[in-house]
């Protein structure tokens, strides 16, 4: 692909559907389906019948992350086995080349054992400066070590990682400050594969997350030494009925508490959410309940799934946002001056939308670099529903919906602009792996999205309008990415907040590097990290359009 | 007047005329939902009741077919169904509230805008209904109308003092309008109601944390932990009696027998559930339980045998089975 011609017919593209009158979106719309120009493999299209099993409604990963440190991003999908074929699949690893196009190494990536494909999290655990992969399985996951050549070994016996719970999502991030990421494993349900269940007008489907109890999470504290200990239950990782009511599906690791400290929140379907507060001493209190994240406004449990983070209306708190089942409003908790959360989600103009969609991933970015958090979100159903108009015959057809996207107005009231979001909204599918990073190298936030057919989708973003500029911020510490960390940029008279995160969404990894648009502000005045170890340090700005690296100890001290 | 504006009142007016009106429902097509993969129990049902309608001519008597026959889908889940039937009940007697209610009932989860018209019409009717009222404020909250919520919140607690229901719910709103000591004394209240109200303690946790009482927080959500969440609260209009149909209400209805000691009508009722649907468990282990209690454990024991077979790979097949032939007692958990 010669990107600069690419690029060229874009804005010619781009100036004709202006010139005629509609809005400024190209005519491809803002986000872009280029899966197949970059050698991405299509769609699966026929995907034989469900069988009810439940992990197979369930998978969601698939990753954006550099693997070889070339400075582009590769893709790894995590994948599951077709439904009523093997027990265990391989995943593929996509190369990103010098031409923007991805190639397949898997099997040269050493990546090569087969699972029932969950979710991933990446980190650099031994801090040598490349990435490290955990993928989650429906039965035991695996550890791989990166070379730093992009090539992988599978490390799981020895790192002293076990057991075979169901896995869904798993996010690293150094806990107790020594420098070492830690790992925060969520796992799902204690599933009978032979329970036969029904939908309430007793039609076979798939069992639900109240037909199982749940089960514990598991914290692993990384040694330092290439292996970790399963230090759940000392960091008092613990819930009533060993976990039966937890059947978690997202997470995120990062400060949520302004206190300087990682606390881990995790979503769980049907059930109450738990917010572990980190403690400061290697210990962590579920908090969830009482700041208010557990339960929707009138208290009751909702189908948590999919997690987003971020500052979404400029207060400079971090805010989640969870994706919910149809019939539940997808839900915004704010974070305020109090210890609490506070509900935002009819105030954030979503509930004007309906209640139509089952949301999986989704992540705050600024789409269009005007300098707020506007929201991707994939959906798919997990219960057959009346089809959606032109869903595609076939086995899914009751379960496929359309993904959607979200604008923010600057002050967290979000509107609905799938009419401009391209082929993002219009293709239906069964989504769930949702990850974002800059594909193409471009300044924006670009999508990759993963089906519960095995397929992916890749979009690249076309909003940003000429003349706005960004900035990407990466985070190093310990020569590694610092995850967790609260990034803040001042520029053009505003504040920003985003943190460096790859744990987000549904069974995902994005890239880590924080991202801001700063409109029509050319320079950053200043930028104040908040360590995962709680320091603070101020760093120059500069000009804008680039990726500053900043590490741990050269900034000044706050 | 502009020419863009005159030109603009002449296309309106011309759209306008050439518009063809909406078309009207047909209010007596009987509306039929997918019945592909059905319980054939259910499906039998369901004819049975649409047979009833097509039968019926008088408005009164038409009211009651299609209001059974919005029961009849409202308890198999068919739920725009369900509405459809009660909405043509309610046009024929909008005497009878039970429809009005029950159709507020069909879209309160998916449709709370429209539930909240629904219920504003039941409500002239069952001012003194206490659930009504917490199903009104439960929506209006859904929709942001916090103010209007307190108010029936309000009402609810004063004609049932009992409920926990309705304190809880207005130490929810105190709590999202920043008044915290205010949720503090409701939800206190809501528990003196029910001390075993799950969603009273998790409300009343993020009061005491907001209000700076730490250890009241971690005690209160501590016990909410352990305690069910979601509160059931009986309300006869929200309940249609129905026959049971299909293998999940057989199997229920068996339950309930053998709580009354008619174990013969239970098994019988089982029974009719697996004919239905041969793969629900809890129905034939309910059937097994029952009979290995009655000393025909050679019985018992070849049902779970044919449910192993066609689930060979379920654990909790396997335990029960391994429990029954080791001499001891099945028991039944929950369904789906």
């Amino acid at each position: 692909m010669n990107r600069p011609r690419w690029m060229a017919l874009g804005a010619l593209l781009a100036g004709l559907a202006t010139g005629c009158g509609g809005e400024a979106a190209a005519p491809a719309g803002l986000l872009v389906d280029v899966t197949e120009e970059l050698g991405l493999p299509a769609p699966a299209g026929a995907w034989p019948a469900g069988t009810y099993f439940m992990p197979e409604i369930m998978q969601g990963g698939l990753g954006l992350l550099d693997v070889e440190g070339d400075g582009d991003l590769d893709l790894l999908h995590v994948r599951i086995p077709p439904p009523g074929g093997p027990k265990a699949i391989g995943n593929k690893l996509y190369r990103q080349g010098a031409d923007g196009r991805f190639t397949d190494v898997t099997a040269e990536a050493g990546l090569v054992e087969e699972g029932f494909g969950q979710g991933l999290a990446a980190g650099d655990a031994d801090n040598d400066g490349d990435l490290e992969v955990y993928v989650t399985n429906y039965g035991a996951d695996v550890y791989y070590v990166n070379d730093g050549s992009g090539r992988f070994e599978n490390a799981t016996a020895r790192a002293g990682i076990s057991g075979d719970w169901w896995s869904t999502a798993a996010a690293f991030c150094d806990h107790d400050a020594d420098g070492f990421q830690d790992l925060y494993v969520v796992h799902y349900v204690r599933y009978d594969p032979g329970k036969r269940c029904t939908d309430p007008s007793d039609r076979p489907e798939y069992c639900g997350p109240r037909s199982f109890n749940g089960a514990p999470d598991t914290l692993y504290r990384n040694r330092g030494d290439g292996t970790f200990e399963d230090v759940t239950r000392a960091a008092g990782i613990v819930l009533p009925q060993d976990g039966a009511r937890a059947h978690g599906l997202g997470i995120v690791f990062a400060d949520l508490t302004r206190d300087g400290r990682p606390d881990v929140f995790v979503a769980n379907d049907a059930q109450a959410n738990q917010l572990w507060v980190n403690q400061g001493d290697g210990r962590f209190a579920e908090e969830g309940i009482a700041r208010g994240v557990a339960f929707d406004p009138n208290g009751r449990t909702e189908a948590n799934m999919g997690i987003a983070v971020g500052d979404v209306n400029g207060d400079l708190f971090p805010d989640l946002f969870v994706t919910h089942m149809w019939e539940e409003y997808s839900r915004f908790w704010l974070g305020t001056a109090s210890p609490l959360f506070r509900d935002g989600t009819v105030a954030s103009g979503i509930t004007r939308y309906g209640l139509e969609r089952t949301g999986f991933g989704c992540g705050f970015f600024d789409l269009d670099h005007d300098g707020d958090q506007d929201l991707a979100i994939a959906n798919g159903a997990v219960r057959k529903r009346p089809p959606v108009p032109g869903a595609p015959a076939g086995p899914w057809s009751e379960y496929v919906e359309p993904n959607q996207l979200f604008e923010n107005d600057g002050r967290g009231v979000f509107t609905l602009v799938d009419a401009k979001a391209g082929s993002f909204a219009r293709e239906l599918e069964v989504s769930r792996g949702l990850a974002f990073g800059d594909l193409d190298a471009d300044g924006d936030v670009d999508l990759a999205l993963s089906n519960i057919d095995n397929s992916l989708r890749v979009y690249r973003n076309r909003a940003p309008a000429a003349g706005t500029h960004w900035l990407r911020v990466r985070v190093l510490t310990h020569g590694r990415d610092a995850l967790g960390s609260h990034v803040s940029v001042r520029a053009g008279g505003r504040e920003q907040l985003a943190l460096a995160l790859a744990a987000y969404s549904y069974g995902s990894s994005c890239d880590p590097r924080a991202h801001f648009g700063l409109g029509s502000a050319a320079t950053v005045d200043e930028i104040v990290v908040q360590w995962p170890d709680g320091g603070r340090e101020s760093f120059a700005g500069g000009p804008a359009d680039r990726e500053v690296v900043l590490r741990q100890g050269e900034g000044k001290a706050l | 007047m502009s020419a863009r504006l005159a030109l603009a009142a002449l296309l309106a007016a011309a759209c306008s005329a050439e518009a063809p009106p909406a078309p009207a429902p047909d209010a007596d097509a009987i509306p039929v939902p997918d019945l592909a993969g059905v319980d054939p129990d259910v499906v039998a049902a369901i004819e049975t009741a649409i047979a009833a309608v097509r039968a019926e001519t008088g408005a009164e008597s038409g009211a009651d077919a299609w209001g059974r026959l919005g029961n009849r889908y409202f308890v198999h889940d068919f739920l725009p169904e369900a509405e459809r039937c009660f909405a043509r009940a309610e046009e024929l007697d909008p005497g009878r509230v039970a429809w009005t209610y029950r159709r507020a009932l069909c879209s309160i989860d998916a449709n709370p805008a429209e539930a909240a018209q629904h219920l504003e019409r039941a409500l002239a009717q069952l001012d003194d209904h206490a659930p009504a009222h917490e199903n009104y404020a439960h929506v209006l909250t859904r929709l942001g109308r916090d103010a209007e919520a307190v108010e029936h919140y309000r009402r609810a607690s004063a004609l049932d003092p009992r409920s926990a229901q309705a304190e809880t719910g207005l130490g929810r709103l105190a709590l999202a309008r920043g008044d915290f000591a205010a949720a503090r004394t409701h939800l206190e209240e809501a528990l003196r109601r029910d001390a075993r109200h799950g969603e009273a303690h998790s409300a009343l946790a993020q009061a005491c944390l907001a209000l700076g009482d730490e250890p009241g927080a971690r005690e209160h959500a501590a016990l909410s932990r352990t305690l069910p969440q979601a509160s059931r609260r009986e309300d006869v209009y929200a309940t249609p009696s129905v026959a049971p149909a299909g293998a999940r209400a057989r199997t229920r209805f068996g339950r309930q027998l053998e709580r009354q000691q008619r174990p013969a009508e239970a098994a019988e009722q089982y029974r009719i559930a697996l004919r239905g649907n041969p793969d629900y468990y809890a129905a034939r282990v309910s059937l097994a339980a029952l009979l290995a209690r009655q000393g025909q454990r050679d019985e018992a024991v070849e049902l779970l045998r044919e449910a192993q077979r066609r689930t060979p790979e379920s654990a909790q097949v396997r335990r029960d089975l391994e429990r029954l032939l080791e001499g001891g007692t099945l028991e039944p958990g929950g369904d789906d």
